[in-house]
């Protein structure tokens, strides 16, 4: 089995070959667009809350800055016309929209401390993650609009994350330290498995 | 490398050399793994030692827990690690955040050492060091993982070394990315939230102890590896000269000469650990390897032993190859 160093090594080498064609800038935004719309469907029902809390601002700009970077992507993509890409970008995100679709059985973050709990390990799973800038060769155009988002996409995500962090460690819950820890490790190893998919698909 | 599961952790490490040899165990700093002691642990097991490396909990390909670590599951996870590779004893040696994880050990899980090499770290959060380590953990979370590689770099090595591996950093910088979270870098700094100093303790470390601070090591200075002299009982404090913060990894061979000078005096019982201090030899083969230092150690600026600084004349007024310097 490889390791995820070598994974990257593989996606960065076959970039560096092909450079940012067509098909690796959707396969790329197939899949990370996928993410932030993931987290920003976990975001979206705070902002119909009647109560604001303390991490409400937070929650609100991550929520937007989700979906700031969902259109980005999406408009400085050069778009492939193989299906097969949208196809197997489907394939591989599938079980994150599963993930997400758990979630909201059958009470919802809402009115569940579990699944409020399980969201935010969701949303601390991709954003802490699925990090993409290894995989950008040694020489890539820095001006490149789609290389400059990706790297922009991942700084900020640096930033966002430290809100599920607190919340996660910090907030008060009545789940137990063991639930806790196996609840983000269950969502964790869900993110790892499709990003190692990921990163192997980018390299073929 | 082989995994262990240590307290519900996977821990990633390597052991290698005879077993029933004296064991040597590294603990690595923050946003290293245990791949750095390889050179370590060829040449150490050539020298007749076993040698233990792992990544710690929350680094490299260990587990790194979301909901924090505290400072004492380090120095558990080495127990059940030395339990794990059945080991009673051994030597243990860490640099930076890995020798604060040591002396941890060494107060928790005294009577497993033979001896403790504490390399570029520290007791307690001097004030000087509470501010730096409040940029670096700002630096993470504000900036990124980036920014912290960015940050440490410079910190850690020499201008020379920067210079001759400037080709090589961003391949390094991208490896050190691709094994760190920065969640899991950020839960190793939180841990210090609740640090409490560990100086009032270091009475309490019997073992023989070698305490290494670099010349020019700014980031965890002097003042840190003096409090750790004047408290442990059985120490000496070695100077390595012209060393930055990384010397483990700037100067391998040279603080492999000083290590393996080390473990063999505990070994052979010829050890004294009188609160000395020494200054290393600059050649990994020089004989001796090291020599006393005289003067006041705590000074940056060369003191004559009457406690006056040497005065250097002008540039100007020495000529070509002859230095000359008034006392």
């Amino acid at each position: 089995m490889s390791s995820l160093a070598e994974r990257y090594n593989r996606a960065r080498a076959t970039i560096a070959a092909r450079g940012f064609s067509a098909d690796i800038q959707t396969k790329i935004t197939l899949v990370v667009g996928a993410t932030t719309s993931i987290n920003a469907a976990i975001l979206a029902p705070t902002e119909l809350q009647p109560r604001v809390s303390a991490a409400y601002p937070f929650v609100h700009g991550q929520y937007f800055r989700e979906l700031e970077f969902a259109s980005l992507l999406a408009r400085v993509t050069r778009w492939s016309a193989n299906s097969a890409i949208y196809a197997e970008a489907m394939r591989l995100t599938a079980p994150l929209w599963g993930a997400w679709w758990r979630i909201q059985s059958p009470l919802g973050p809402v009115m569940d401390v579990k699944s409020a709990y399980t969201a935010l390990a969701l949303g601390h799973a991709l954003l802490g993650r699925v990090r993409l800038t290894p995989v950008i060769p040694e020489h890539a155009d820095d001006l490149d609009p789609f290389v400059t988002a990706l790297r922009r996409i991942e700084q900020e995500n640096g930033r966002m994350i430290q809100t599920q962090i607190r919340l996660l460690k910090d907030a008060a819950t009545p789940l137990d330290v063991s639930e806790r820890e196996r609840i983000v490790e269950e969502q964790q190893s869900a993110v790892d498995s499709v990003f190692l998919k990921f990163l192997d698909w980018l390299g073929d | 490398m082989p995994f262990a599961d240590i307290h519900g952790h996977s821990i990633r490490y390597e052991l290698r050399g005879e077993a029933g040899l004296p064991l040597v165990t590294f603990a690595n700093g923050l946003t290293q793994n245990a791949d750095l002691w390889t050179a370590y642990g060829i040449k150490l097991a050539d020298r007749g030692y076993q040698v233990l490396a792992y990544d710690m909990l929350g680094q490299g390909q260990s587990a790194k827990p979301v909901l924090g670590i505290e400072l004492a599951d380090h120095a558990g996870i080495l127990a059940g690690l030395l339990d794990q590779v059945q080991a009673d004893r051994t030597h243990l040696a860490g640099i930076s955040f890995g020798g604060v994880v040591a002396l941890d050990f060494a107060i928790r899980h005294g009577d497993r050492l033979a001896s403790l090499a504490v390399m570029s770290s520290f007791a307690e959060l001097t004030p000087q060091l509470e501010c730096l380590g409040q940029v670096l953990y700002e630096g993470l979370t504000q900036l990124g993982l980036p920014y912290l590689q960015n940050l440490l770099y410079p910190m850690n090595m020499s201008s020379s070394w920067l210079a001759a591996n400037r080709e090589r950093i961003p391949e390094m910088k991208r490896s050190g990315y691709i094994g760190n979270d920065l969640f899991a870098l950020q839960n190793l700094m939180e841990s210090f939230i609740k640090f409490e100093p560990l100086t009032p303790r270091l009475a309490e470390i019997r073992c023989p102890a070698l305490i290494m601070n670099g010349e020019y090591d700014f980031f965890t200075p002097r003042e840190c590896h003096e409090l750790m002299r004047r408290n442990l009982s059985n120490c000496r404090l070695l100077l390595m000269q012209r060393a930055y913060h990384a010397f483990t990894l700037e100067m391998p061979d040279i603080t492999l000469r000083q290590l393996f000078e080390f473990v063999r005096s505990v070994d052979d019982g010829s050890w004294l650990g009188d609160g000395s201090v020494w200054i290393a030899a600059d050649k990994p083969d020089a004989i001796p390897h090291a020599f006393p230092c005289v003067g006041d150690h705590m000074r940056a600026l060369p003191v004559t032993a009457a406690g006056t600084p040497i005065q250097v004349v002008e540039a100007a007024e020495i000529q070509p190859g002859r230095k000359r310097r008034l006392t």
